[in-house]
Formats: C-alpha cells, structure tokens, sequence
C-alpha cells in the first residue's frame, strides 16, 4: 500500500518537474541574449527608444495638423509651388534636407607620435573642443553645410565630450573623424591650412589631418527631431 | 524497477510541456521558476530517500513539496525586494538537502544490490 503510494506520488512529482524544467530551458534558451547585456545597458537603451518613440508621436501630431491646415487653405497651384519652394529653402537652411556640392573633406586622427613619459597624452588625442573649434573655423569661412560622421550639424547640434567617445547631435563618434563641409571650396581649404589656425596648431601634436576638396560632397540631412517644447513664433507683423 | 514509472513521468512531463507551452519568452519569472524547479528536484529526492529509509509519509510528502516551492519562491520575490540575494538561501539549502538524500539513496541500493549489511547498521 505505501509501495504503490510512494510511486504514485513521485511520478505526479517527476511529471511536475519536467513540465517545469523544460519551460525553464525554453525561456533561459530564449534570453540567453538580454540576459547577458547588463540591466542599466538594457533601461538606457529602452529610455532612448522610448524617447524617439515620443518624439515621433509629437511630430506626427504635428505633421497632422499641418496637413490639415494645407487642407483648409483655399490652394490653386501657384501657391502650392510657392509654399513649397518657400518650405524647401526654410530645410535646406535648417539641415533638415540632404544636401550635394562642393566642398572640403577634412579627416581628423589620433596622434601616432611617440609620447615623452612626462606629457599629458590628452595632448596627443582628438577632442570635443578640436572639432568644436574646427567647424567653428568652417563656419566662419563661409560653410553652408557641415556634418561630422554623417551628422549633421545645424543650429541647434551640440558637439561635447563623452569619455573615449565624442557625442555629436547625442550620438556617440569615435576617430577617425570625417568632417564634411559644402562651400567655396577653396576659401574653406586656405582657412584650415591658414599659419597659426587651430589645424596648425594641433598638426604640432602628430594629430593626423587630411584634407581634400572635392566636386561633389553628400552631406545627409539632420536625423534627429527638433522639438518646439518652449518656443513659440512671434508674429513681426503685430506689434508688441 | 520500481524507478520507472517517476522516470516515464519525467519524461512525459517535458513532452507535455512542449504541447501546453509551445514558447515562453516572459524573462521576469525565470527566477522563480528555477527555484521552483531546484524545490520539486529536492522533494524528489528527499522522497527517494525517504522511502529508502522506509520513513515515508505522504502528508509529509506533499506539504514539504508545496511548503518549500512557496517558501523559495517567497524568498526569492522578498529578495528581489529587498534587493539581497535571497534565494541563494533556498539553493544553498535545496542543494546540501540534494546531497545528503542522495547519500541516503546510495547507501541504500548499494545495500540492496551487494547484500552486504556493512554498509547501513539496522
């Protein structure tokens, strides 16, 4: 009697327990991928989707109303091909268009100079502030448009340090650095290589440059969202 | 022979489990699974060894099966919690009491199949 009871009562247990052990193997075969990337990885990556989630969200809903607003007006086809060559030109100027012409084509590099024992090895780095300052010189001579590693830069583009990395519109860049310019091509070249300009200066740290001009540059357009959270148009017309 | 039948009801168990739960992809509860798992291989075993040592009782049996399911995993979730490993508490446990039974069953079908009585005093 207690002979069968045991046997019964172990199987019960026996069948239990595969059940449960198989359903764990599947679920450990199946996450063996996230279980392996860290948790704050994983939260960092779900935030940043989360936003451009958000962010999408927003424009649709701003691109609604647009439309609907295009459907309001009264349109002939004069004024619908001028507000489009009108909107087209405001993109363009915003970075939010891809762009072609010709330009200069600067690639910035890590120094391959032997450092001394006692000198900072930042020296011999390629930094924010570099590219910061290179761009600025860029912009100075006359650049229409600008990216560095396919970012574009407009505006509103923030180019700031980020341990190893530099970030560029929040997107992490490491070297070598492609910065990719469109304007009078030869007005940008002399500006770069002027004596004294912050190229020269930092070509005395081994940091490799090269720059070439070209015919015919691509420069994409802004990839991220610009948000009108705070701003709000004010109408010139209307005095204050 | 009397280990077939638990060793079929192994068997069968991870056959059914493919027909009832074709894919589990939730992550979040696999802890507790695994525990759960770790409790049902001690109970196995410590009913084994039980019925070695022809102690066994099945109200015994079954509340010592439920009873430390529902302890480890209560473990585990208050360990999430509180953000200590708890539930290295039930595995250590689980896996010393593994042993120990399995010594038990050892000693038990060595004796039974030398039939030599050197190894268990009675």
């Amino acid at each position: 009697m207690k002979n069968k009871e045991f046997i019964i009562t172990i199987t019960i247990i026996c069948f239990i327990l595969g059940l449960m052990f198989n359903m764990q193997l599947k679920t450990v075969n199946k996450s063996t991928t996230t279980a392996t990337v860290r948790n704050s990885e994983l939260q960092a990556q779900y935030s940043e989707l989360k936003k451009a989630y958000d962010d999408m969200q927003v424009t649709l809903a701003e691109k609604e109303k647009i439309l609907q607003d295009y459907r309001n007006v009264e349109t002939t086809e004069e004024t619908v091909e001028l507000i489009k060559q009108e909107l087209n030109t405001a993109l363009r100027d915003a970075g939010l268009k891809d762009v072609r012409g010709q330009g200069l084509i600067v690639t910035v590099e890590d120094s391959v100079n032997e450092a001394g024992q006692d000198t900072n090895l930042n020296n011999y780095l390629v930094h924010d502030e570099d590219l910061l300052n290179i761009v600025n010189e860029l912009k100075s001579s006359g650049a229409e448009a600008i990216s560095i590693n396919d970012q574009r830069i407009v505006a509103m583009s923030s180019i700031r340090c980020a341990g190893p990395t530099i970030l560029v519109n929040d997107e992490k860049l490491a070297p070598p650095f492609t910065i990719k310019a469109i304007g009078d091509a030869s007005l940008l070249e002399s500006a770069i290589n002027m004596r004294g300009s912050y190229v020269d200066i930092l070509k005395g740290w081994g940091i490799r440059f090269t720059i070439t001009k070209e015919n015919d540059i691509f420069i994409p357009k802004y990839s991220k969202t610009i948000k009108g959270k705070y701003v709000t148009i004010v109408d010139e017309n209307v005095e204050e | 022979m009397v280990f077939i039948f638990p060793l079929i009801g192994l068997i069968l168990g991870i056959f059914v489990a493919n027909f009832i739960f074709p894919s589990i992809e939730s992550y979040t509860y696999s802890k507790y699974l695994a525990i759960a798992v770790l409790a049902c291989m001690d109970s196995v075993f410590g009913g084994i060894a039980g019925f070695a040592e022809k102690k066994f009782d099945l109200g015994v049996f079954v509340s010592g099966f439920f009873g430390n399911s529902l302890l480890a995993v209560l473990l585990t979730y208050m360990g999430e919690k509180l953000s200590l490993d708890l539930h290295l508490v039930a595995v250590l446990v689980f896996g010393n009491r593994m042993f120990l039974n399995f010594a038990i069953i050892r000693r038990y079908l060595l004796n039974k199949f030398k039939k030599q009585d050197k190894i268990i005093e009675e």
